[in-house]
């Protein structure tokens, strides 16, 4: 005789198909992987598997003096290497008790402005690459190539500008110049609308991203996403309004949100974000005060304080923090930096699940990756040779320590 | 049967319209669309070989096939993924010689089942074949959808050629019935008859979305979808199997269009009499579609898996459908 027993649970093993997205892959621009697991062409489960690019920064910026510093973090990231460099060195201003004259604190502004243009056309082209839409990609990037002329023309570089420094930017402006960034702010701005149109009425970007990746608001605060991807969600939250920083406090400009919570919305904020950026750029260019904006580098001061400073930036990613900490020392004892992009891709993996495949990388595009800001090392512990993972808020007190 | 007409099938099959003459037009056709979307996308396209860059898809070709290595993976099964590249090959030979461009054309009644055969299935088999013959997850799900965007384009396809078929068979009374020599020859006459052009429209409408999908290009390059999975059926081909596939896949590209020249656009037509303008007319119309197919190519992104299924009952086997139910009832 055999004994009944009723069932009480069902194990469920699905059949998956285990997709490497990364860490060389072509919708990647930076190292990642994505492992997804697809059940038919259903995403079931995604690991976001970081560590390809980690360099060491944080590192590298104990180890250079102050000034040098400057450099390095501008280093971090290309696309935006001014907002860094900003972040830092208000910390560094915070330390030594400087504060820039008002013309230097427009004109980086203006430079960080420019560099959220170029970056978010640069995002926007990208979605509609990874939708398969070349025809616009390659003209997006073609009109984005104005903008990072008006860069060049600002700070001397089209990528790297290494255009702050304690108390001042390095280059000032012209009337000459001025004119030719406003004459590429209107050239731009025309071809923005023509974008945002085509994004709103082409057939394929609206099936591929309306309805596509949407997160609730209570996902956002609850993963502590920032920056457009937050926005998209109704979150209104922008450091730029927030902390109003620099010249924040005096440029008229908008927080823009939408409700949509999708691709769309994002991609929508963005182009909000663009618009705003512009009239941003022409207030700035068209009320830039009188004065000195580049300090005389000989007399900057040669002896910091010992004291600790904690500055944040509103990046195109989103919110971007820099602490710093001296010990009286030529060289900082710590300098932590906290990304937009570690806060959204670390924590984004929620965001894939029942989308189907096609959908990966067009969602993953939407949080504006940016890989090699947000690279973290494994911990090891060399005395009991564990291998863990480090919270977002070990970090963060070990930052502080 | 006559040996001399056997061994002119033969040469035929080797030269005009066959191997030597398919390789010239899939070669010269893969420079038209690679060089007007480049231009479209303001890019340069093509330039370093050869004039204008023309033969850049020859050089491709050779160097894939001679100069290349081919590199495979344990589970990787070469030969057979050869053999069905010359099986796809074989069959869009056999399809041009179907086709009323040569005097040594083969045609009878029903030959369009034979087009199907061979143009519609053999070429989308081996296809498949070579895809999954060297397996990965890329592969695997490139040839998975390919296989589901090929169960309804290809009949899309051959949906949208039954109606001039069937036209010219039952509405002209024209002989050899379902053939495509007849279509050829009568299809400018389907065009200027009032009650005829509707269902020509929509049969002309469906042929073009199907040739699209068929085509895996934008907007229903699905199978081998960049972003998502690499290259899809040809990740994991290289060195001459990859030369090979992409032969078969330009081949296609070609013979599709020139059956969209001839059976819809009247081939030579009005100059069926003279042969140099004729030949001429039927260059600049193929030149024409894929000028068009280049369009809607430039001019969309990629729909995912299920939207560009829908997409294509809608817009092509729809009024596949449409018109057939049209043709029948005149």
């Amino acid at each position: 005789m055999f004994n009944m027993v009723e069932a009480t649970q069902v194990i469920k093993i699905p059949l998956t198909l285990e997709i490497p997205v990364g860490p060389q892959h072509p919708a990647l621009h930076e190292p990642l992987l994505l492992k997804l697991y697809a059940d038919g062409e259903e995403i079931v489960k995604v690991d976001v598997i970081t560590g390809y690019n980690h360099r060491g920064i944080e590192k590298l910026a104990e180890k250079n003096s102050f000034f040098r510093d400057i450099f390095i973090v501008g280093r971090v990231c290309g696309i935006c290497n001014t907002v860094h460099a900003n972040c830092y060195v208000r910390a560094v201003e915070q330390i030594l008790d400087v504060t820039p004259p008002q013309r230097a604190k427009y004109l980086r502004v203006l430079a960080m402005e420019l560099e959220r243009i170029h970056s978010h056309l640069l995002i926007l082209a990208v979605t509609a690459e990874i939708v398969g839409y070349d025809t616009l990609f390659m003209y997006m990037m073609k009109d984005r190539e104005y903008v990072m002329k008006a860069k060049e023309i600002l700070t001397g570089a089209r990528v790297m500008a290494d255009y702050m420094m304690v108390g001042g930017v390095r280059r000032d402006l012209d009337s000459v110049k001025v004119e030719r960034i406003l004459e590429i702010l209107n050239k731009v701005e025309e071809r923005v609308k023509h974008y945002l149109k085509v994004f709103q009425e082409d057939v394929t970007l609206n099936k591929r991203l309306v309805g596509v990746g949407v997160i609730k608001p209570s996902d956002v605060v609850s993963h502590s996403l920032v920056g457009p991807v937050a926005r998209a969600s109704g979150i209104k939250t922008d450091m730029r309004a927030q902390d109003r920083y620099d010249a924040y406090d005096e440029i008229p400009f908008n927080v823009v949100t939408d409700k949509g919570m999708d691709n769309y919305a994002r991609a929508m904020v963005r182009f909000g974000e663009l618009f705003e950026s512009i009239n941003m750029c022409r207030y700035i260019l068209t009320h830039l005060p009188q004065g000195e904006a580049v300090p005389d580098e000989r007399r900057l001061p040669r002896r910091f304080p010992a004291g600790e400073s904690y500055a944040t930036v509103e990046a195109p990613r989103g919110e971007l923090t820099y602490y710093v900490s001296s010990s009286g020392a030529d060289k900082p004892y710590r300098v932590k930096i906290r990304t937009p992009s570690l806060n959204n891709i670390v924590n984004s993996s929620f965001a894939y699940l029942n989308h189907y495949i096609a959908d990966v990388p067009i969602i993953f595009a939407s949080f504006d990756p940016c890989i090699s800001c947000m690279e973290r090392a494994t911990v090891i512990d060399l005395k009991s040779r564990s291998v863990r993972e480090v919270t977002l808020k070990d970090l963060s007190r070990w930052g502080l320590k | 049967m006559d040996i001399m007409y056997i061994l002119g099938v033969l040469a035929s099959a080797l030269t005009y319209p066959g191997l030597a003459t398919l390789w010239i037009i899939s070669m010269f056709s893969e420079w038209w669309v690679r060089k007007l979307t480049a231009r479209a996308q303001r890019r340069m396209g093509p330039t370093y070989v050869g004039p204008l860059g023309v033969l850049q898809p020859f050089a491709d070709f050779i160097k894939l096939l001679v100069v290349k290595s081919e590199s495979s993976q344990r589970y990787g099964n070469i030969s057979l993924a050869k053999a069905f590249a010359f099986v796809g090959i074989g069959a869009l030979v056999a399809s041009t010689l179907l086709l009323p461009i040569s005097p040594y054309s083969i045609y009878s009644r029903y030959d369009l089942i034979l087009l199907i055969y061979f143009f519609g299935v053999w070429v989308a088999v081996s296809e498949v074949v070579i895809a999954i013959s060297i397996p990965n997850p890329f592969t695997l799900k490139g040839a998975s959808r390919y296989a589901s965007v090929i169960a309804l384009c290809e009949p899309a396809f051959f949906l949208s050629l039954l109606i001039p078929a069937y036209l010219t068979a039952k509405v002209l009374k024209a002989e050899p019935t379902w053939s495509i020599t007849a279509v050829v020859s009568y299809a400018p006459q389907l065009w200027l008859n009032p009650l005829t052009l509707i269902p020509m429209l929509l049969s002309l409408i469906s042929i073009l979305v199907a040739t699209q999908s068929k085509l895996m290009l934008p907007p229903f390059n699905i199978p081998e979808a960049e972003q998502e999975v690499i290259a899809g059926p040809t990740t994991e081909l290289s060195g001459p199997l990859l030369a090979l596939f992409n032969f078969i896949h330009d081949a296609d590209l070609a013979i599709s269009s020139l059956i969209i020249t001839l059976a819809f656009l009247g081939g030579p037509y009005p100059f069926e009499s003279n042969p140099a303008l004729g030949a001429l007319t039927t260059i600049v119309k193929f030149l024409l579609v894929l000028t068009v197919i280049t369009v809607i190519r430039a001019s969309f992104g990629r729909f995912r898996l299920e939207q560009g299924l829908k997409t294509i009952v809608k817009y092509s086997i729809t009024p596949g459908l449409i018109g057939l139910a049209i043709a029948l009832i005149i």
